[in-house]
């Protein structure tokens, strides 16, 4: 089946997903006259109407997928650390996990030193966190572990 | 009205020489400049990036800043289109026609040189014309209520589908993914929770931050990662020629740089069209013009003045409808738009009469752009050409980096993250099965704002629709819809016919 046919498939499914979405509102008026979901009624229609465009119609260029497997690979690594880099940088902090984040993708975009990479994208990182929480006001995590550093030379201390 | 407009000009060139704002608009001129000679990098990316940091900042400013970055992309551009055959954006592709050749026989300074001339003429042509349509547009808006402004934006939904490369169907679908994308979290009107299914970070909505970065910065990380290293990933290290351009040479692209200027600046008023289109039809118009025709795309230096003053004064142009109406006409003011919305400006016809320090200070700010801008691109060009070395290996994660740090620094969600690289992927896809990505962020930025303004109108009109053919205004923006949408169809058929 075509990419075209697949897509207008995948639009009609969440046009049914936005009908039920719709539907399970409450009943709300504009004024007394007007029901008030004739909008995202209509939104819905429309992706319906269009969906079904897409699949009858016959589109040569739309018939083949054109990604390779090599390219799928390369996307899903770069995807796989950036899920990784999510959940660890509330502990980490910006600064080391967007750093030890950032130095290994450009390794595997062919980046040749490690060594240049943490320092290129530390110093990055660095002006960033600066940028943000002195100059803007932003707050950006640093992660548990200065307290931690700080609990431990107390500690020892 | 030019007593009332020098007066307005003289309080928007106190606002753009503050220091502040000399430091905003020279700041977003060389960003735009970078990110412009960056191929692959837009001005959206740039700009996206750039919105919460000009979250606490003065509207005028942040407007400032990112217009800066805007027109400066857009002349910066021309770098890595002659130099290196690869268009920052798409609105200099017709200046790479010309502009690339003379490179190649070693007129790279040259080329430049009448690039940046042609860019500033074309620029300060269009400011200025926009400095006096401005007002005239401004009584024009006093005339818009609630079912004129929804045709308007109906419109320009239309227009920019409509001129969007591609199946009209496929942008007509992104648009109305945008819309309903922007009806998730709570309806303002009646505080009902929509579509969120049950998850609590979608009660308020997807932040458009979310959605424009996904689509875009994501979106060209994911795809430049994923292409081979071409001529621009080694780095251009060849020396920039000598800048100099002779007197023949000036009077030669002079008038071409005065047609494309006032081409570009019409072409860029219109919701939809914009630089590429002007580039494009300015180039076509200075081909059929020249008595010599079979030397453009060889070098020939009108080749490369036309679309080069066409494409910035579009850029400019489009500031019209955004600072006038309250409308957008392309992706990139339509993310200026989002920006202002959430500094807390309210878009609207008299969004010109309401911020009017906010539109001259623009305007003035633009005059003084053009003049940094020819700084940078004149005696400055062979050091910023060296951008164009920024390795790619070390510049995608740095575009993740802000992409990321930029939604974290907004919502401080990490539902928000998830969210971007789920964007970032459906942009992805969207390429791959042809989806313009434009109609979707234009549509989900002004989708409360069409809501809002269809819902008014039911309450004016007593529920009844006929209020949307009730006015002159109305039915010309109806009448221009069914036009825009029968020429697509016409093309298609054209197009279809003649396979």
């Amino acid at each position: 089946m075509s990419r075209e046919k697949i897509s207008a498939l995948l639009l009609g499914l969440i046009s049914l997903l936005y009908f039920y979405g719709t539907y399970q509102m409450p009943e709300f008026t504009y004024v007394r006259q007007t029901p008030g979901k004739y909008y995202t009624y209509f939104l819905g229609a429309s992706l319906v109407f269009l969906s079904f465009l897409l699949f009858v119609r016959n589109d040569i260029a739309g018939r083949k997928w054109e990604i390779s497997s090599a390219k799928l690979k390369k996307l899903g690594v770069i995807i796989g650390i950036l899920l990784a880099m999510l959940p660890t940088f509330k502990y980490l902090g910006i600064i080391i996990t967007f750093t030890v984040g950032s130095t290994i993708i450009s390794r595997f975009l062919g980046w040749k030193r490690w060594s240049s990479g943490f320092i290129v994208f530390g110093l990055i990182n660095i002006l960033i966190f600066l940028l943000f929480t002195k100059l803007l006001g932003i707050y950006l995590p640093l992660g548990k572990w200065p307290d931690a550093l700080l609990f431990m030379i107390q500690g020892e201390g | 009205m030019t007593t009332e407009v020098i007066t307005w000009m003289i309080q928007g060139f106190k606002i753009a020489l503050t220091l502040q704002g000399l430091f905003m608009v020279t700041i977003g001129c060389v960003l735009g400049t970078v990110i412009g000679a960056l191929p692959g990098l837009g001005p959206i990316t740039a700009i996206a990036v750039m919105i919460p940091i000009v979250g606490n900042f003065d509207p005028a400013m942040a407007m400032i800043l990112m217009a800066g970055i805007y027109y400066g992309a857009i002349f910066g551009a021309s770098t890595s289109s002659i130099l290196l055959n690869a268009p920052g954006v798409a609105g200099t592709v017709a200046t790479s026609f010309d502009g690339y050749p003379m490179a190649k026989r070693g007129e790279s300074g040259k080329a430049l040189c009448m690039a940046a001339i042609a860019s500033f003429s074309g620029g300060t042509i269009s400011v200025f014309a926009l400095m006096m349509l401005g007002p005239v547009m401004a009584n024009f808006a006093l005339l818009f209520g609630p079912p004129e402004y929804f045709t308007l934006m109906v419109f320009a939904m239309f227009a920019v589908t409509a001129f969007t490369e591609g199946s009209t169907i496929k942008g007509l679908i992104s648009a109305v993914i945008g819309l309903m994308l922007a009806t998730i979290g709570i309806d303002l009107s009646t505080g009902y929770v929509r579509y969120s299914f049950g998850i609590a970070e979608l009660m308020d909505g997807i932040s458009f931050l979310v959605v424009i970065l996904g689509l875009f910065a994501m979106t060209e990380v994911f795809l430049l990662a994923t292409q081979p290293p071409s001529e621009e990933d080694q780095g251009y290290r060849k020396k920039v020629t000598s800048l100099k351009i002779s007197k023949k040479e000036a009077k030669q692209i002079a008038p071409p740089i005065l047609r494309g200027s006032v081409l570009g600046f019409l072409v860029g008023v219109l919701p939809g069209a914009g630089a590429t289109i002007a580039s494009f039809m300015s180039y076509a118009a200075e081909k059929k013009m020249a008595k010599d025709p079979e030397n453009f795309g060889k070098g020939d230096p009108r080749g490369l003045a036309a679309p080069e003053a066409a494409n910035n004064a579009a850029c400019s142009g489009s500031f019209v409808p955004l600072l006038t109406l309250g409308v957008p006409g392309s992706g990139s003011t339509a993310v200026m738009l989002g920006a202002l919305m959430a500094i807390g400006i309210n878009p609207s016809p008299q969004l010109m009469t309401n911020y009017p320090d906010l539109f001259w200070g623009v305007i003035a700010s633009m005059y003084i752009g053009m003049v940094i801008l020819l700084i940078i691109n004149l005696p400055l060009i062979p050091y910023f050409a060296r951008v164009l070395w920024i390795p790619r290996p070390l510049l995608l994660p740095t575009i993740i980096l802000f992409s990321l740090i930029g939604v974290y620094g907004v919502g401080f969600s990490v539902f928000d993250l998830l969210m971007l690289l789920l964007f970032g992927v459906l942009g992805l896809v969207m390429r791959y099965i042809g989806f313009p990505a434009a109609p979707l962020i234009l549509a989900f930025i002004i989708g409360p704002i069409i809501e809002n303004s269809f819902a008014q109108s039911l309450a004016i009109s007593a529920g009844k629709l006929w209020i949307f053919y009730d006015s002159t205004i109305c039915k010309i923006f109806l009448l221009l819809i069914v036009v825009v949408l029968c020429r697509k169809i016409w093309q298609a058929i054209r197009s279809r016919s003649s396979a």
